[in-house]
């Protein structure tokens, strides 16, 4: 009986579409083991989905982005007064900053000519606007409407206004994938400012870092400013990261970094080179020092 | 000329409308969360219309388009590439065999059985999820999407209705 069946679907051809299924849902399977062995080898076709849907995510920023104003709008009405008073507070607070900012900046252009610091060359690439949050459970990372094109390659680094954002780990000719910070591949080396102690940054998936690798003997103030080390030569020196943050778990001190850079909003990225990138080359040295007399000393031939 | 009796549309079309509509849909987890929105907008949109095309209209949900959807779905989110097809064919297969009880039920009892089988689902994801990559966390974002994708649930359906009753299966009016 079941031998006929067979033989009557095999005659009427309805095994393609059931073969086909059969074919489809192993190729899901198999898909599944890539995925899990190397997220990496599976980056181009996701910037390529994301490519896809682009102009629709277009599309859905606008009417969101009219409705955030909106409500910003909404907002700075009904709190006008109150921001008032604090903004003028604020102003007061940065009056006396300002001098101090000054007279730092001064002296530091004063401290330049005498050493004769060489300037850091540029290292901007490009500046592109967030076209879309790729991520979400289990990927942090944001595309980026600027690509290969741009000069944008892998590897360089991606801040925004207020500090370090992220890595680039994609590129196509008009688009890039920017890894955040946040991400639990993520690690970045950092450096504790007041006190020069280097660590890592491991994003953990949520807003926050956890600050690893350091000294058994570290005790870290809350609030420490972060910036990055440049060990490695992938992001450059002294990008501000984020405040630290000291938790007691477990009667031990853990060690945590709040970027200073918001990774959920929407906005411009700017991308640099990596610090080796950005390093003048041979021939590219800079031959005039910025301190005259030392320029003088320099062309002085030795006696 | 006016049929009396209007033809629903063709296959193709049956088939493939739906599909592209969720599609299109869906690709609003792409776009960058404004402030006044907490996390992202995750609607699992695929998931309500497996269900609800295999309790009412199960000619025209296609493995094909279950699998596309589904692929899209993981590559948009980052997700474990391929899970999502593969859950969204068995969480049909399971809605088949309980197809005629689940369809009789009145809308409130639908919804709550959605609620259910979603969560199941979710952990499913989550467990499947968590044991290949270890990653820590990743369940409480599956919370979010359920209770989304549970209370978006109705507006989904009002949706998928007015497009079975006006385009591809459009009745006469009395």
């Amino acid at each position: 009986m079941a031998k006929a069946a067979r033989a009557s679907e095999k005659k009427s051809g309805a095994w393609v579409p059931r073969a086909l299924q059969t074919a489809a849902v192993g190729i899901c399977t198999g898909l599944i083991f890539v995925s899990a062995a190397s997220q990496a080898d599976l980056d181009s076709a996701r910037l390529q989905a994301s490519r896809v849907a682009a102009p629709i995510a277009w599309l859905y920023q606008i009417p969101l982005e009219t409705i955030a104003t909106i409500i910003d709008v909404g907002k700075s009405y009904l709190f006008v007064r109150s921001e008032n008073v604090a903004l003028q507070k604020q102003m007061q607070e940065l009056d006396g900053l300002r001098r101090t900012v000054e007279q730092l900046s001064d002296e530091n252009a004063a401290y330049r000519r005498q050493l004769a610091a060489v300037s850091w060359p540029s290292q901007v690439v490009a500046t592109g606007r967030v076209l879309s949050h790729g991520g979400g459970t289990y990927t942090k990372s944001v595309l980026l409407a600027a690509g290969s094109s741009a000069g944008i390659a892998e590897g360089y680094a991606v801040v925004s206004s207020a500090g370090l954002v992220g890595q680039v780990v994609a590129v196509a000719p008009l688009l890039s994938r920017v890894l955040l910070v946040n991400d639990f591949s993520s690690r970045v080396p950092v450096v504790v400012d007041s006190t020069a102690t280097p660590g890592i940054a491991e994003g953990t998936n949520a807003q926050r870092l956890k600050l690893d690798f350091l000294p058994i003997d570290f005790s870290g103030s809350q609030g420490a400013r972060i910036s990055t080390s440049g060990s490695g030569g992938l992001f450059p020196a002294g990008l501000p990261l984020g405040r630290l943050i000291v938790e007691q778990v477990a009667g031990k001190s853990a060690y945590f970094i709040e970027p200073f850079a918001d990774l959920t909003a929407t906005g411009v990225l700017t991308v640099l080179k990596p610090a080796d990138a950005a390093l003048p080359q041979t021939g590219e040295l800079p031959t005039q020092l910025i301190n005259p007399n030392l320029n003088a000393a320099r062309d002085v031939p030795n006696p | 000329m006016k049929h009396l009796n209007p033809q629903p549309a063709p296959l193709a079309i049956r088939l493939v409308l739906p599909g592209f509509l969720v599609w299109l849909v869906s690709a609003i987890t792409l776009v960058p969360t404004p402030d006044f929105v907490f996390g992202r907008i995750q609607i699992s949109l695929p998931l309500i219309y497996v269900f609800h095309w295999t309790l009412f209209r199960p000619e025209g949900v296609h493995w094909a388009v279950i699998i596309v959807l589904g692929l899209f779905a993981d590559l948009w989110n980052e997700a474990v590439i391929g899970l999502t097809p593969l859950l969204l064919l068995g969480f049909q297969n399971v809605l088949t065999s309980v197809r005629d009880d689940l369809s009789a039920l009145d809308f409130e009892w639908r919804w709550a059985t959605f609620a259910v089988l979603s969560a199941f689902y979710f952990s499913i994801f989550a467990v499947v999820t968590d044991g290949l990559f270890q990653i820590g966390g990743a369940g409480i974002d599956l919370v979010g999407r359920w209770l989304t994708c549970t209370g978006f649930y109705p507006i989904a359906i009002l949706a998928f209705v007015a497009l079975e009753r006006r385009v591809l299966y459009p009745r006469r009016k009395a």
